[in-house]
């Protein structure tokens, strides 16, 4: 399988373009559930509400980043394995999952319209940061 | 001596006052490669009196203008290439994979702004939130993303300008660029206008809907070239 990706010229495009669309749907709502945490956008709206809305759609596109990913992988473990930005982006991914989900969700929950205490922004800080570190070391597998 | 027919039939010279006389530029690739025919390219003076003594000369050898704007283009884009700064970020090992982090990221924030955007004029996102309200929030981080974007881009491209010349996905890509954009200038035009008839009701009209689907479809398809666009360069599909 690991052959047939890297085989042919365009499996392994057509896989990587997948995974970005993916991360289109999961980057988009984290951006704007975070910059809501912090204020800067949909202030009227309650967090709550922003963050269900957005959380739709995130799941299909994580679901094709799941699916996407690990052929990736496959298709040049070797080149993944060494590469010391696939090993923090794994990292950095576990973080800003579980930050995610231990932090944003519950601190969003309680986050009413017109308001962004300081609580809330502090987590929407974190949770971009960490979510940008995830996409910078992602991108950099293949960069550098 | 470079010169054409121009279309009112009389000579016309190419003129740049910064090439200074005996040289030629490779900056200019007009003067650089599309020589008059017949004379020495390369050391040649360019002095007024070259171009004025042409003037009211036979001009049945002179080639059209058409002629120097088909084979121009491509020689401008090789031109862009060869300058200082295509050739800097072609051969430092920083600058190109930085740029292409930098437009990755721009893209980032400006698709992932605009995937959410389309799905609510299709009325499958966000649902429960005002139309134009969702708009006024999150266009300036869309239009910042794209900034950040197209700069970059424009120096990635400049780096490369002689390949993506002739590269199916470069033109596939700015194709749809120019198609985007006439989408949202359409758009803005048409069926927004009357925004404020819709801007609270789930379902929206058929023309927000189109809208909002064509700009997926569009952006996809860059994504796509974009992504196709590194490997026919490196692989030369």
């Amino acid at each position: 399988m690991s052959v047939a990706i890297r085989g042919a010229p365009w499996p392994f495009p057509v896989l990587e373009t997948l995974h970005i669309v993916g991360l289109l749907l999961v980057f988009g709502t984290v951006l704007i559930v975070d910059l809501r945490l912090l204020g800067a956008v949909l202030r009227r709206e309650p967090g709550w509400q922003v963050s269900g809305d957005l959380m739709r759609w995130a799941w299909p596109g994580f679901g094709v980043q799941i699916l996407t990913g690990p052929l990736l992988f496959i298709a040049n473990s070797r080149k993944f394995y060494d590469s010391p930005f696939f090993r923090s982006k794994l990292v950095l991914l576990v973080l800003a999952i579980a930050f995610h989900f231990i932090v944003v969700r519950r601190v969003s929950a309680s986050v009413d319209a017109g308001v962004s205490p300081p609580r809330a922004r502090l987590a929407g800080g974190v949770s971009l940061a960490l979510w940008a570190a995830v996409i910078v070391s992602g991108l950099s597998i293949e960069l550098f | 001596m470079l010169g054409y027919k121009g279309l009112d039939g009389k000579a016309k010279v190419f003129v740049n006052s910064t090439t200074r006389p005996g040289t030629l530029s490779r900056f200019h690739p007009l003067l650089s490669v599309t020589d008059f025919p017949g004379t020495p390219s390369k050391t040649r003076r360019l002095h007024a009196a070259d171009f004025s003594s042409s003037l009211g000369h036979d001009l049945s050898h002179y080639p059209d203008l058409s002629h120097y704007l088909k084979v121009s283009l491509l020689q401008i884009a090789q031109g862009i290439e060869s300058s200082h700064i295509g050739t800097a970020i072609r051969e430092s090992m920083w600058a190109f994979p930085i740029l292409n982090l930098v437009h990755l990221l721009g893209l980032m924030v400006a698709a992932g702004t605009i995937v959410y955007w389309d799905l609510r004029l299709l009325g499958l996102g966000l649902r429960r939130s005002a139309v134009s309200e969702l708009g006024r929030q999150l266009l300036p981080w869309t239009w910042g993303g794209f900034t950040v974007m197209f700069i970059s881009g424009s120096l990635l491209a400049w780096s490369e300008a002689g390949r993506l010349y002739n590269n199916f996905f470069f033109r596939v890509k700015v194709l749809f660029l120019l198609l985007a954009g006439l989408n949202v200038l359409i758009f803005h035009l048409t069926i927004y206008r009357s925004v404020s008839a819709w801007d609270h009701t789930p379902v929206t009209p058929l023309r927000a809907r189109i809208a909002g689907a064509l700009s997926l479809f569009l952006w996809f398809g860059l994504i796509a070239a974009g992504r196709a666009i590194g490997y026919s360069l490196d692989y030369g599909v």
